[in-house]
């Protein structure tokens, strides 16, 4: 009788002391070409333009990341992310506590106008500042991404192409992105997937078209801004 | 056994006195000049009056050499900003180096040291050359003895850190408390930023050429230190004599890569490139107006080597006109800073 007693009592003592259990997240954010994961320094691509591309460097910036859970509940996570491919550590997002399964995420890629000022980022890590800093003469603010390489021209010759985007003459070439996520499920793992051929193919941009450097063309940033709106972002999970 | 309680001894000694309760030092703060970051100072190595002090001395003293006639002054002239107006310096055993000495000016806002990033902090950096053959050719065993030999110097590292012996780490830790404080912040340029001068039509035009993709210098040299803290191949060379940043990572892509450096007082600075190669700003300007030489490692910022902005066949390069690029010669004067040059702070 002592023994069973003892055995309810521990039973009681140790349901009672058992905590919910906590929920955690990684925010993972992956970088394609088409369906291939992105290999760097390879000529190799092609995109809509029918150029063949390669990519050597590429940083960009994602704002605003947002989580929404079932229980009603959201989360603003760090005022932005600066996803750069020579930083592993900058592509993955660890151990998030989260309160309940996560239903949406929204972002921004860039910055939105009013967290894109000169200098507002100037004592922030991993060398942000230095490398992405848009300068006064363009409009001042940051860079939203640098993606840099190289191409074979029309005559087969290899030629540079710098795509960098920002807010020319403070212009918001933002876009803000929201996906639903099916919670029937508990996910451990957000994918942010960039495919790099779809910032070219819808209007599609040509590389002998807009030259090597397009900071100062507001049309080529437009381009790429419409090209931001559909495709470029996805999200899996698991 | 003996060997062991030789080398206790030593480390005690060597340690600072935690029970001396009347240590002191006087702290010293950098503020940072408007538009500067926050200078990030290792918590191990605070800065003092009397650790600026001590490193000043061993800075301008040949005492560090192995024959005790070379110091780092020697290759790091204030007149010059900080580096040396040869191409290669010149070593205690009359050898010479194999790349121009780096700019000191605000190198405390550097996040790595040496054209090849060799160094991760100023006080890895004031290792290297006092072993290295070709500079002061000395072992940190001999600068030890030797300043531990002098009364002065017992007396300056007491007073700075508390130790009773004097060893490597604390002449490295000295010298870079000394290195942050040659800060330059009253340009022409910075005047401009602080409304307190007016650039003429000039200046204006060779600043829009530097910081827009026009002259696209800005890349590497856009924020208020005129360098971003990374390593770049900016097109001198097809092949490389020097292998640069892969010497240090051993990475294939890292060949013919270099630190960027400042262009703060680029005026007084010269010769430019890791190894001096030009003598002149008109020269460096021709090189990047150029487009520059194609390699497997060039920076993808680099261009127009094989093009230029305009989509003229058969030309290269920036295609700036003469005129353009007085204008950014007379931008890049701006930069001079002569208080920084003969400031008397800096001087032994």
């Amino acid at each position: 009788m002592r023994k069973i007693f003892l055995l309810i009592f521990s039973f009681l003592f140790f349901n009672s002391c058992d905590t919910e259990d906590v929920l955690k997240i990684d925010i993972h954010f992956r970088q394609f070409v088409d369906q291939n994961e992105l290999e760097l320094n390879n000529l190799i691509y092609t995109n809509e333009a029918d150029n063949i591309f390669s990519v050597e460097r590429l940083s960009y910036v994602i704002s605003d990341l947002i989580l929404y859970f079932q229980n009603g509940d959201s989360m603003e996570l760090n005022n932005y992310y600066f996803i750069n491919l020579s930083d592993e550590s900058s592509l993955k997002l660890n151990n998030i506590d989260i309160p309940s399964p996560c239903i949406s995420v929204s972002f921004t890629y860039g910055f939105s106008q009013v967290n894109n000022t000169s200098n507002l980022y100037l004592n922030d890590g991993d060398n942000f500042h230095n490398l992405m800093l848009w300068p006064n003469s363009l409009g001042g603010g940051y860079h939203y991404m640098k993606l840099e390489g190289r191409y074979l021209d029309n005559y087969g010759e290899q030629q540079f192409y710098n795509t960098h985007t920002g807010a020319l003459n403070s212009n918001d070439y933002s876009v803000n992105y929201f996906f639903d996520i099916d919670s029937s499920e508990t996910n451990e793992n957000i994918f942010i997937d960039m495919n790099i051929n779809n910032i070219y193919n819808d209007p599609i941009y040509d590389y002998n078209y807009y030259g090597s450097a397009i900071m100062s063309s507001g049309e080529a940033q437009s381009v790429i801004q419409v090209n931001m709106l559909d495709d470029v972002f996805s999200i899996s999970y698991n | 056994m003996k060997k062991s309680l030789i080398f206790l001894l030593l480390i005690i000694s060597c340690n600072p006195n935690d029970e001396d309760n009347d240590f002191e030092t006087t702290p010293y703060t950098i503020i940072s000049p408007v538009n500067f970051p926050q200078m990030i100072i290792p918590g191990d190595n605070l800065l003092t009056q009397e650790g600026i002090l001590l490193g000043k001395k061993l800075f301008f003293d040949p005492i560090l050499s192995s024959n005790n006639t070379v110091s780092c002054a020697s290759c790091h002239i204030q007149e010059n900003s900080f580096s040396d107006p040869s191409q290669y310096s010149i070593g205690v055993n009359g050898d010479f180096g194999f790349r121009n000495a780096f700019s000191l000016v605000n190198i405390g806002w550097n996040n790595s040291f040496n054209w090849d990033g060799s160094a991760s902090s100023l006080e890895n950096q004031v290792f290297e050359p006092v072993t290295n053959p070709v500079e002061m050719a000395n072992n940190w065993v001999q600068v030890e003895d030797n300043l531990n030999a002098d009364s002065e110097y017992r007396d300056l590292f007491k007073q700075a850190f508390n130790i009773d012996c004097i060893d490597s780490i604390h002449v490295a830790k000295a010298i870079a408390q000394f290195e942050r404080t040659l800060i330059s912040s009253n340009s022409r340029y910075d005047k401009f930023l602080n409304g307190e001068v007016m650039f003429t039509n000039e200046e204006l035009d060779g600043l829009n050429i530097f910081f827009t993709e026009r002259g696209d210098c800005f890349h590497c040299h856009g924020n208020i230190n005129f360098m971003d803290n990374s390593f770049h191949n900016n097109a001198l060379d097809e092949n490389f004599s020097d292998l640069g940043l892969y010497e240090v990572t051993g990475n294939e892509f890292d060949k013919g890569v270099f630190k960027t450096p400042t262009l703060r007082n680029v005026e007084f600075s010269a010769p430019y490139m890791h190894d001096g190669r030009f003598n002149t700003i008109e020269e460096v300007i021709d090189h990047y107006n150029s487009g520059g030489v194609y390699s497997a490692t060039v920076d993808p910022l680099m261009k127009y080597i094989n093009s230029n902005p305009y989509g003229i066949p058969g030309q290269t390069g920036l295609m700036l006109t003469q005129q353009e690029k007085n204008n950014l010669k007379t931008f890049l004067l701006t930069l001079s800073d002569e208080d920084f040059i003969q400031n008397t702070n800096f001087q032994p």
